[in-house]
């Protein structure tokens, strides 16, 4: 994933990435005795970190030890399947 | 306290640049009673969060300016039995039954809605089944009462139409009962309005149709009921010609001290009135008139259940896309559309005329913003075409509703229109940042608002002159517009030396239907020797597409219409459109206009939803399939001189 980053300015811009994503999947190692649980992420594109926005508001060095941009991301709650025996 | 450096002096850092050299050399400036020194100036601090002080409109607010309730005669009287309570129930997201007993639901809630019933004897549907004394005084009153009780609906509804509509008679005419059924209509809204929930605009219709001409106006109060209460509705039989109603609207303001804006009905039935360069009384159109409906006038209804009215075929023969839903058959009183009607009629032409009258008057009376909506009878404001309750309640959803009649033929010369032509249309966008009667008001009366034809497609647009490319795609880009530019329904002037006007466009699919096929801009312009033009430019395509010579996407989108299922998928066309353009053809001394078109990719008509449903044959005479689209208000150019 390449990243629009401008740090000087701490922006980023929608040239990259996608306003919706749609997926199905069927999960090809299931094992109908096992127990499982499923969750969802999604991942956004590379977007300034808060200590970008920071340097460049306040017109400072970058922190050292994080990353200038980052993904923020989703996390569902999982389904979970559960054997019927159990 | 923060070091001078940390912070950003924004406007003194903007006087610099203005100021001749040398102003700032002294570290002391004198006022009027003391002098200041240099390092004790307060520094104006740039804020942190992004969003202190932001105040433009954030948010997209969905409703109807139009709908009938069992409240006007020709719903009441004709199977409507659903009041406003429904109505706005409906609109608030409940489930209902319909008059004829069949389930509806929404997608989603709207946001807001005016009820909008005919002023002209209000209520008598309801004043009938009540038995109401003083209505039974009045001889039309009882007789139509009498009939309707009997059973004799029909008898009923044309005795009435041929004494009320005909020959003009107001079996209301005592202001005792207009004054209850307008109460009680005032109670409703007042009741269903929820200012940062719900807002349920105070209005209602007037119905003037000079010689069978549909020059109706929905009339939308920004007040309470305290203000709207101390007046009665006007109605057609006070006067039908429009400038009678603006010199109504004036006496409202002036009395009560609020506010109140008037929205033409789509001109498809107007056979060249609705936008004709006379005014009804046969004068030209003159400066005040011009100046009088500007002011009260700010909208337009260019789409509703009774066809499109953005433009037309043959006046815009290069628009592939012209041709959708039109109504262009005649009037009421079965006089046949004429081509030189057409140009009055459809709202791409009128914002053209409005150019050349307001060269020649300086102002322009057809300067309107865009408005979807439904007009249906039916208490129900339903626009998705898959959800779609029909344009009167003799016509909600069964096997037996695609030959009603809607427009009679009496001339017999093929002014009939039918139910199977009415079309699941339209829906109005407002941007604002809350959802009260004050701000979607003003935001209306300011023209930031827009049309589609049912689906909820998000659309923005800015104009200014110094955009760059990549604005568009920063996250903030609204926040850039409207700092260095303005939003749809507003004026570009005074074009910098050189520079032509530049537009910022996102448009995103409604979430519970159909991907995006293409924006569009479309430019309006008088050149210099008065004649008017117009050019279609696509400026986002989706799939891939590129944009050709002829400034079109290089192929059409496709189509994934199951015509046997009523299905379709989003496997073509995309979510969100964005685009970025400079007027190649600008010229600084002619008057312009720009507004955008956004197009869906196509999706089944309702009556192929309905063929799928009941096991129907589709109806001849309209495509089993279409395209969505939004109109956004325009945005003017005006040259300086």
């Amino acid at each position: 994933m390449p990243s629009t980053l401008d740090a000087a300015t701490a922006t980023c811009t929608n040239s990259i990435g996608d306003a919706l994503m749609m997926a199905s999947r069927t999960d090809p190692d299931f094992d109908q005795d096992g127990r499982a649980l499923y969750f969802v992420r999604v991942l956004e594109i590379p977007t300034p970190r808060r200590t970008t926005y920071d340097a460049a508001f306040f017109a400072v060095e970058l922190a050292g030890g994080v990353p200038p941009t980052h993904q923020e991301r989703a996390y569902t709650s999982p389904n979970c399947y559960t054997p019927d025996s159990r | 306290m923060r070091k001078p450096e940390q912070s950003l002096p924004v406007a003194i850092a903007a006087l610099f640049a203005l100021a001749p050299a040398g102003i700032f050399a002294s570290d002391t400036a004198v006022g009027p009673d003391f002098a200041v020194d240099r390092d004790n100036a307060p520094v104006l601090e740039k804020n942190y969060s992004p969003f202190v002080g932001d105040d433009y409109p954030n948010r997209v607010f969905w409703g109807d300016t139009h709908l009938h309730t069992s409240y006007s005669y020709d719903a009441g009287l004709v199977g409507n039995t659903l009041g406003p309570d429904e109505a706005y129930q409906f609109a608030k997201g409940k489930q209902v039954i319909s008059a004829t007993g069949v389930p509806a639901k929404l997608v989603r809630p709207l946001d807001w809605l005016v009820v909008a019933d005919h002023a002209e004897t209000m209520g008598v549907p309801v004043l009938i089944q009540r038995s109401d004394p003083v209505l039974l005084k009045t001889e039309i009153g009882k007789t139509v009462h009498d009939l309707y009780m009997q059973g004799k609906v029909y008898e009923a509804f044309e005795y009435y139409g041929l004494k009320v509509l005909v020959e003009g008679n107001n079996p209301m005419d005592d202001p005792a009962i207009v004054r209850t059924v307008w109460e009680e209509m005032v109670g409703f809204a007042e009741e269903h309005n929820e200012p940062g929930k719900f807002t349920a605009f105070i209005g209602f219709e007037w119905s003037a149709m000079p010689a069978g001409n549909n020059l109706h106006r929905v009339v939308v109060m920004r007040d309470d009921g305290d203000k709207a209460s101390e007046v009665l509705p006007f109605a057609a039989y006070d006067s039908d010609d429009p400038e009678d109603l603006w010199q109504w609207m004036a006496r409202y303001e002036e009395k009560t001290g609020g506010q109140v804006l008037a929205i033409p009905h789509n001109g498809n039935l107007a056979n060249g009135v609705m936008f004709a360069t006379e005014t009804l009384s046969g004068k030209r159109i003159d400066k005040d008139y011009a100046a009088a409906r500007a002011k009260w006038e700010p909208l337009y209804e260019v789409t509703q259940m009774k066809g499109d009215g953005e433009a037309h075929p043959l006046l815009s023969p290069d628009d592939e896309f012209a041709d959708y839903e039109r109504w262009d058959r005649g009037n009421w009183a079965g006089e046949k559309k004429t081509p030189e009607m057409l140009p009055h009629d459809y709202a791409r032409s009128a914002l053209k005329i409005g150019l050349q009258l307001e060269d020649k008057l300086g102002v322009n009376p057809f300067k309107f913003g865009m408005v979807g909506a439904t007009d249906s009878h039916t208490s129900l404001s339903t626009t998705r075409e898959d959800n779609y309750f029909g344009k009167v309640s003799l016509m909600e959803p069964g096997k037996e509703r695609f030959t009603g009649q809607i427009v009679p033929d009496p001339e017999g010369v093929g002014t009939a229109t039918y139910e199977f032509e009415t079309i699941a249309s339209g829906l109005q966008g407002v941007w604002s940042r809350e959802n009260t009667r004050e701000s979607l008001w003003d935001a209306m009366n300011r023209k930031e608002t827009y049309a589609t034809t049912g689906s909820r497609i998000t659309v923005r647009v800015f104009a200014g002159w110094d955009f760059d490319e990549k604005t568009v795609l920063r996250p903030d880009f609204a926040k850039v517009g409207y700092r260095s530019g303005v939003p749809m329904g507003g004026d570009l002037k005074a074009a910098p030396s050189g520079k032509s006007p530049r537009l910022m466009i996102r448009a995103l699919r409604d979430p519970d239907a159909a991907n995006l096929d293409r924006v569009q801009i479309i430019k309006g312009w008088l050149d210099a020797k008065g004649k008017l033009h117009e050019r279609i430019w696509d400026v986002a395509c989706s799939d891939g597409r590129t944009i050709n010579e002829r400034n079109r996407c290089d192929r059409m989108v496709g189509n994934t219409v199951d015509i046997e299922h009523a299905t379709y998928t989003n496997d073509i066309g995309e979510p969100l459109l964005m685009a970025y353009w400079e007027d190649p053809e600008f010229d600084p001394k002619q008057r312009a206009f720009y507004y955008v078109r956004v197009l869906e990719i196509p999706t089944p008509r309702w009556t192929t939803y309905d063929a799928a449903f009941y096991g129907l044959d589709l109806p001849e005479g309209v495509p089993p399939t279409q395209q969505e689209r939004a109109y956004t208000s325009p945005i003017w150019y005006t040259p300086s001189s």
